[in-house]
Order: C-alpha cells, then structure tokens, then sequence
C-alpha cells in the first residue's frame, strides 16, 4: 500500500496525460487531484507511523537489474527522512493542483498541465523514496525532465521554450557529475544499495581514485561527484542559471518545482547520503563555503530585481545556499528543518505573488504594481505571513530553522564555519531588504497601472485561497511545532538511521548552546533589514534611485547578477555556437555533403548528362551500337582461342 | 613463275568451304554497314536487311554442300519464306508511315530522341 | 604449272570468283548508291549472281527459288514501294560523314573476325570435310528437298506457311484505309431492325 504514495500520480499522470486530448478540464483536475489527495492522506499516515512507532523498513517492489554481481531493484527504502520528504512533496504538490484549478482555467490545454504536474510528483516521490542510487538517479532526471515539460509549458512562447531547455542542459551538466559519482561509488562499494554503502564506508577509507596521475581520496571523490548534481539541481552558484529563466512557467510550477521540491531534491540527496559525506572533511568544507556563497550572492542579486517572480526565485537561490551550507556543518537536520519551513513559505509566496499576477491580468514587474493592499486583502495578509517567515521574524517558522543554521555556523568553530556565519548575516539583512521591498513595492502606495487592469482587479476565488491558507497556516506552524522533533532534544530519537553524524560533528548539537549575541544577531539583522526595506520604499521613496545612480556601477554588476551569465554566454555558449557553425558548414556542409551526397548528385546528374545523348533516337545509331558490342565480344572469343 | 603462281594459285583453289563462308560473311558485314552507314533512306534499310538474309542462306547452302547434309537447303528455303514474310509488313509499315508523315528521311525519324 | 589442279577446279574457280566479285559489287552498290530505283535494281543483280552461285554448288531448286521469290517478287515489291513513294533524294551533307571512317573500321574488324574464324582453324579448313556416303543413290535436288521437306520438316513448312498467311494479312490490315465514294455493304446494318420497325396497334378501318 506504501506504494501507492508514487504510483497513485504516476496512473493520474498516465490517465489524464494519456487522453489529454479528450478528456474534459473538470475531469482532469478531477482524477488528478483526487488522486494526490488520496497519495497524500497515505503519506502523512506513513510519516505518523514512522514517527510514532519507529518503523524504519525497506520495501522490494520490483527486481530491476541484475547483472552479475550488480544488483539493483525498485524498492522503496522508508525512514525518517523519506517520510518526511514524501509528505512534505504529498502535502505541497496536492496544494498547488488544487491551486491550478483557479490559476489556469481556461488555460488551452489543461489536462496536460495537471498530468505533467502529477508526472512531476510521481518522479520527485520515487528519488525520495528510493533505497539505491540508481532508482534515485531515475526521479532526478524525472523531476528534471518534468520541470523541462513544465517550464516549456507554453512552448508557443519562445522564451519559455528557451528557458526550458535552459534548465534542462545545467541540470544536465549537474547531472554529469551525479552519473560519475554513481559510477565511482559502483567502483568503489560494489554495491548501490543506500545501506550497504553506508555498512562498508569504514573499509573504504584511504583509498584513492587516481585520475589522469593525480590522486584523489575516494570518499571525498565520489562526494564531491554527487554534490556536483546537487549543485545543478539545487541551483548553487555555478550552476544557478537556469532558476530565474525557470520563472517562465506558470505560477503553481514555480511553487511547486522551484520552491519547494525539485529544488530541495539536492538537499535531500546529501541529506541521505550523510553516512558518506560524514567522511569527508574536505568534501564539507566545500559544500559549506559554496552554499555560503550561494547565499550571499543570490540575495545580492535579488534586491535589484524588477520581476516578481524573480525576486522570489533568487530568494529561494539564496535559501537553498542556507540549506546546502546547514549540510556542510554535519547539521542535516537543521537543513531538512529549513526545508520543510521553507518548503511552506515559498511556497506560500510563489502562489500569492501567483494570486497577485492572477488579479492584475498578467503584471509581472513590480514597477508597475503599487496600491493593492485595500483590493486584494487576503492576498496582501497571506503576503506579509510569507515575508514575516521568509526574513525570520519570531513565531513565524522561517526563524526557526534559518536561526539554528547560523547559530551551527559560529559554533562548528571552523574557518569555513565562520566564513559562512559572516555572509549567512549578510544574507539575513539583505533577504528582510528585499523582502520588504517586494512587498511595498506591490502593495503600498499608489497604483501604477493603468486603468484597463483596474477594472479585472479581483481577491482570488476560494479554489486558489483555500491552499494560500493552508500554507500560510503550515509557513507560521512548523517552525515552533517541528522544532524540537528536527533539531532539538528529540532529534536523535526522531531521525534515527536516516540521518548519520560523526561524533565529533557537534555544530548543530552546540548551537543550542550557542552565546546570547549570536543568537540575538540574525533577528537583529533581520529587522534591521525591514526598517531599511521600509525606509527606502515606503518613506523616501526616491532614495532607492539616487543610491542607484550614486553606486551605479555596482548597481549595474548586480542588475547583471555578477555578469555570470554574460560570463557563461561568452566561454560556452559562443563557442559551443562557433563549434557547431563550423562543424555544420564547414564540416557537414562543405566536405561531407560536397564529396558525399551533393557531389555525388552533381557527377551523376552531370553523368546522366553525358549519358543521354546516347539516346539520340536514331535507330542507327543503336544498330550500330549493337554492332560494336557483337565485334567486341568476337574480338574477345577469337583472341582467347588463338 | 609457274611455280609462284601455282604457289600462289594453291592458296586460293580449290574452291571450297572457307571461301563461301567469306564469301557470305563479306555480304553480311556489307549488309551491316547499310544499316548504319545510311543516311537517307528507310528503303535502304530494308534492302540491307535483305542482303543479311542472303549472305544467311549463302552460309547455309555452303555448309549444306560441305556436309551434305540437305538441312541447310531446307532452312535456306525458311529463310526465303520469312524473308517474304518481312519485306511485306516491312514495305507495308513503310508504307502507312509515309502515309502519316511525308517523308522516309532517316534523320526525321527520331522520336525516340532522349 | 597448273598440274595439280583439274580443269574443273579452275573452271570452278574462274566461275566463283567472277560471280562473288559481282555479287560483292553489287551489295556495296546497294548501299552506297542514292537513287533508290538503281539500288533495287542493284539488289536484283547481286540476287541473280547469288542464284548462280547457288546453281554451281548444286543447289538448283533454291537458286531459282531464289530468283522467282526474291527476285520476281520481293525486289519487284521494293520497285513498286520505291515507285509509289515520292522519294526525294536526300544529299549527305558533309557532317554527316564524320561517323564513316569509325564504321568501315567496325566493319572491318568484324569482317575480320568472321576470316579469323575460317583462317585460323587451319587444320580444319585444310581438310576436305568428309562427306558422307548416300545411304541411297540421290535422285535430283530438288526431289531429295521436297522428300526431306515432307517428312522430317512437315511442321515447320506448315507453319511457314501460316507465316506467310500472317504477312499477307498483316500488309492488307496495316495499309488498308477506308476511302469515301466506295459502296459498300454492312450487313450488319441492313438487317439490324432496333430501331427501324416498330409496333403500332391500328385501329380497324383506322390504318396507320
């Protein structure tokens, strides 16, 4: 029955994808959100009982390969963290297709939406329900092919095209070094087996890869492999393009890939492989200072942001480098804390900004926002619930789980703990700025639209309300609710084997105990943040654009987000482009099909040419044609009996 | 110089086999190149065609004289016949196509021209 | 000087070679000549040459055969056909005559084969090929063909003769033309009565 909780939107997925043509928008979002619903009830039963009761088991549901000594089957490994990943993926993705029942309506073709979202959870449940490698490998590119059919989803708009098959290549090269870590780890453990992996961790150490003459330890190795796929999915610097393209899809794709699961797979993956990455010093050091700079860098960048839904979209860049960087201190639990809060406010956010674009017929850019907060009221609250957890402000769930993060950061006592302790601050600050900045920006004042868009200004109905709500209570609950059970005393009862710590990684243990300051900072920072968010958009209202025009060109470096992707475009977009121009013309064209099928035509067709004169008609001509074929082949005859 | 003519002589005489057979083979190639060195007209060609014929027969009554053997005077005698058969439908379709056409010039009949 | 041949051998000789001359030029004239009416004529000539070649060698019924079928009859059809026809002369212009040289030398090479053949199986063509010996005393020529003829060839001579059937019928098909003015009948047409005759009920003492 547990098999159900993947296979229940694989069939909606199947059913309504299958007959997408026929069948009617009722009956689509009538089989597939019954069906999430039903998957979901089931999940929050199993975490219950996994909870509750303890059960940590693994269920073998199919045989898959078996190749000699490689043996891999379909088998759904539950525990702690599957359960709780699984219900968390259950809970959002039913919210989001019933949101989708507002937000698309009378979209063109609306059972495909609702059978690639279901396609997308199925994918997503078999990577967090996997028990090897292989099988998680299988719902990450899944989820990677889903959020490709998502992103593209209205594929007549180029952009959108674009963008999809944006994600999908970094996601691919991401991808790359998650095969190369899976083919390590076969090479090293024998095995791909989650458990088993985890059993002969001890034996392995020391050993190296040589690469090329140059060695390299193993375990740090095969670390490193997996946390390059973590990197392209979980959009970490280098390979966090493709995120703020992604916002071309509809509204519920963004909350529910970018914001809550797809992205979050990354985390979850290093969450589960702890028993490995525990090993690896080096492996962790990297993983903390790269999801740092994650932080830091993406809320830079956001605080320049036009876009709604890109200001959201590097916020939920910068959050996930604050979960990466969790894991890189050996704090799994305050990462998977993180992201479960996080996972409710984005999520929560996405779908109110998505609300708030619903209501002005389109508007994306701030700019042209403005004067909302006595139209759309519930909108307006549910939007300052998600900014109030997303900056960290007490009650509210976000200040939870981001606090002990950086509390684990000061007290892992590491250069690269306190390396990322300071720009974790950094990013505190500048996430309440923009937050803040999102908010008044789309809410305050005065309206800058025009009055067409008036006239259609409209609260959101109750299909799309009703999970805005549900999040919102979830984005204020789990913080103080789940506290205790992730990080706090219960912790080691409540993750049991999911999650494995060396001894002497006591970062998130001492962060309880961390000194009064430090714990006093975030908070601090974060309604610094708000009066400064306040002060340059509600109050001086032009100050924004004279310290824009004051600083202008690092104004321009962030409007540019640090010139990466000019940067990227210039090394390998350009040359991938001259490489294949070449290779076409060049190449194809003027050797291959010159000497190959285009030469070959021309000589024929010039062959032909000759040829044809040859048929001239004249019967003579062929008399005497015959005739010369006669004499040739006497010459022959009498020759050879000479 | 008797004896050089004889000499001479002795490779020519007695008539014999061989010489029927060049004989005919000399009509045969002259019938051939009446079909292809003629430019003019069709009428040539069927008279070229009947050259080939004769220089057949020819063979055949030579070779029936060698061996006496009186088949190849039977199958010159079928060689007549169809002979007749030919020339007729031949002068017949000759005729009709000038009929259509007006003229028997060789080089206006090209329709097969590729 | 002349010991070792006999009077007939040279007599036979003499005779060959004046008529295989003749029947040579004759064929070159054929076709080499431009007026149609002296290349038939020509043709006539190489037949005549042809018969007495044939006569010589004993063949005397398909000698004459030779001069009353293709001589009496065909070269006299080519006459009419030549004569019917509004033959102009048509002059070879000078290009035409490109192609001469390659053609007498493709002749020449496969009238050279056809010597090569005969010459070069010296040892065959040196010996008289033994003829055998009658199991009966021969009558003439042309009873011996007609005796052969009858039995051993019946079927083909039948059906030599539904050839020349054929040919006959196909000339008069493929040239035949209605002309207008002819009467003719149609009897098909004078006896058909669909639409010609009708039935009328008349009424007594009413007629037609």
């Amino acid at each position: 029955m547990l098999a159900a909780i993947p296979l229940l939107p694989l069939f909606a997925a199947l059913i309504v994808g299958l007959s997408s043509r026929r069948i009617g928008d009722a009956l689509a979002l009538f089989v597939t959100c019954l069906f999430m619903l039903v998957a979901t009830v089931i999940a929050l039963q199993l975490c219950f009982s996994v909870v509750v009761q303890d059960t940590e088991k693994t269920i073998v549901l199919a045989p898959w390969f078996s190749l000699g000594s490689f043996e891999v089957a379909w088998a759904m490994r539950i525990d702690t963290l599957s359960a709780v990943m699984m219900a968390v993926v259950c809970l959002v993705s039913t919210l989001v297709h019933i949101y989708s029942a507002g937000y698309m309506r009378g979209d063109a073709s609306l059972p495909r939406f609702m059978a690639y979202l279901s396609l997308f959870t199925f994918f997503m449940l078999a990577l967090v329900s996997a028990d090897n490698l292989l099988q998680m490998f299988f719902g990450w590119e899944g989820v990677g092919l889903a959020s490709y059919l998502l992103i593209g989803y209205w594929h007549h708009k180029e952009s959108a095209a674009r963008a999809g098959v944006k994600a999908f290549l970094v996601n691919r090269i991401g991808d790359f070094g998650f095969v190369l870590g899976i083919c390590a780890t076969y090479a090293m453990f024998d095995t791909l087996v989650f458990s088993e992996i985890f059993a002969r961790v001890p034996e392995v150490l020391g050993r190296e890869f040589s690469v090329f003459g140059w060695k390299i330890e193993a375990v740090t190795a095969i670390c490193l492999l997996l946390f390059a796929g973590a990197m392209g999915k979980s959009a970490q610097l280098g390979l966090h393009i493709w995120l703020p393209d992604a916002m071309e899809g509809p509204t519920p794709v963004s909350a529910l890939i970018h914001a809550a699961t797809m992205v979050t797979a990354g985390v979850f993956m290093l969450c589960r492989m702890s028993g490995l990455f525990e090993y690896s010093e080096d492996a962790l050091a990297i993983i903390t200072c790269l999801g740092a700079a994650t932080a830091l860098f993406a809320a830079t960048v956001a605080v320049v942001q036009n876009d709604l839904k890109r200001v959201i979209a590097y916020s939920t860049c910068s959050q996930l480098g604050y979960m990466i960087l969790a894991v890189g201190l050996s704090a799994y639990g305050a990462a998977m804390f993180h992201l479960t809060t996080h996972a409710f406010f984005k999520a929560l956010l996405f779908l109110a900004a998505g609300s708030l674009i619903h209501a002005l017929s389109g508007e994306q850019d701030m700019r042209k926002m403005g004067g909302l907060r006595a139209m759309v009221p519930l909108t307006y609250l549910l939007f300052w619930v998600g900014v109030l957890a997303l900056a960290g402000i007490p009650i509210l769930s976000g200040f939870y789980s981001k606090d002990i993060i950086i509390e684990a950061a000061w007290t892992s006592h590491t250069i690269v703990g306190l390396f990322a302790f300071v720009l974790a601050n950094l990013g505190v600050f500048l996430t309440a700025c923009y937050s803040t900045r999102m908010l008044v920006m789309s809410f305050h004042h005065s309206p800058r639209f025009d009055e067409k868009v008036m006239t259609h200004v409209h609260e959101a109905p109750p299909v799309m309300s009703i999970p805005l709500l549900l999040l919102a209570c979830g984005a204020i609950g789990s913080g103080f609710l789940l506290k205790e059970m992730f990080v706090g005393n219960g912790s080691e009862a409540f993750w049991g084997g999911s999650l494995f710590v060396e001894d002497y990684h006591t970062a998130l243990l001492d962060a309880h105990h961390a000194p009064r300051w430090v714990k006093s900072l975030p908070l601090f920072l974060a309604v610094l943040g708000i009066a400064f968010g306040l002060l340059c958009y509600q109050i001086f209202t032009t100050l924004p654009a004279r310290l824009a025009r004051f600083f202008r060109p690092l104004y321009r470096f962030l409007c540019e987000q640090w010139y990466i992707d000019a940067l990227y475009r210039l090394l390998f977009v350009k040359s991938a482009f001259a490489l294949a121009r070449l290779l076409w013309q060049g190449g194809d064209m003027k050797t291959i099909d010159a000497f190959g099928p285009d030469g070959f035509s021309a000589v024929v067709r010039w062959l032909g040419g000759r040829f044809r004169l040859l048929q001239s008609g004249y019967v003579y001509h062929y008399v005497f044609a015959v005739v010369t074929g006669v004499v040739l082949l006497g010459a022959f005859a009498v020759i050879r009996n000479l | 110089m008797s004896e050089s003519v004889s000499s001479a002589l002795q490779t020519f005489l007695p008539v014999g086999l061989p010489h029927y057979v060049l004989l005919s083979s000399a009509l045969f190639v002259i019938g051939m190149l009446g079909l292809f060195l003629n430019r003019r007209h069709v009428i040539v060609v069927l008279m070229a065609i009947e050259l080939l014929f004769l220089a057949a027969s020819m063979n055949f009554i030579a070779f029936s004289t060698a061996t006496g053997d009186l088949t190849g005077q039977v199958f010159a005698l079928f060689i007549l016949a169809t002979a007749a058969a030919e020339v007729t439908v031949g002068l017949a379709i000759l005729v009709v196509y000038y009929r259509n056409r007006a003229s028997i010039a060789i080089d206006d009949i090209s329709a097969l021209k590729g | 000087m002349l010991v070792p041949f006999s009077p007939f051998q040279l007599t036979e000789g003499l005779v060959f070679f004046a008529f295989a001359t003749a029947i040579t030029l004759c064929a070159l004239g054929v076709v080499v000549v431009r007026n149609p009416v002296h290349a038939v004529l020509l043709m006539v000539a190489a037949f005549f040459s042809s018969a007495a070649l044939f006569v010589m060698q004993g063949a005397e019924f398909l000698g004459l055969l030779l001069i009353i079928v293709y001589v009496g009859a065909i070269a006299v059809l080519f006459l009419f056909v030549v004569m019917m026809l509004d033959i102009r002369f048509v002059v070879t212009t000078r290009s035409r005559r490109k192609h001469v040289p390659l053609a007498v030398v493709v002749a020449g090479l496969l009238l050279a084969e056809f010597a090569a053949v005969v010459m070069l199986d010296t040892t065959r063509s040196q010996q008289q090929v033994a003829k055998p010996s009658p199991p009966r005393p021969l009558l003439d020529n042309t009873t011996e063909l007609g005796l052969l003829v009858y039995s051993d060839y019946l079927v083909i001579f039948e059906i030599a003769g539904l050839l020349l059937l054929l040919a006959m019928l196909g000339a008069i098909v493929l040239t035949h033309r209605k002309r207008e003015g002819v009467a003719r009948q149609n009897i098909a047409e004078q006896l058909d009565r669909k639409e010609k005759a009708r039935l009328v009920k008349v009424d007594s003492k009413g007629g037609v």
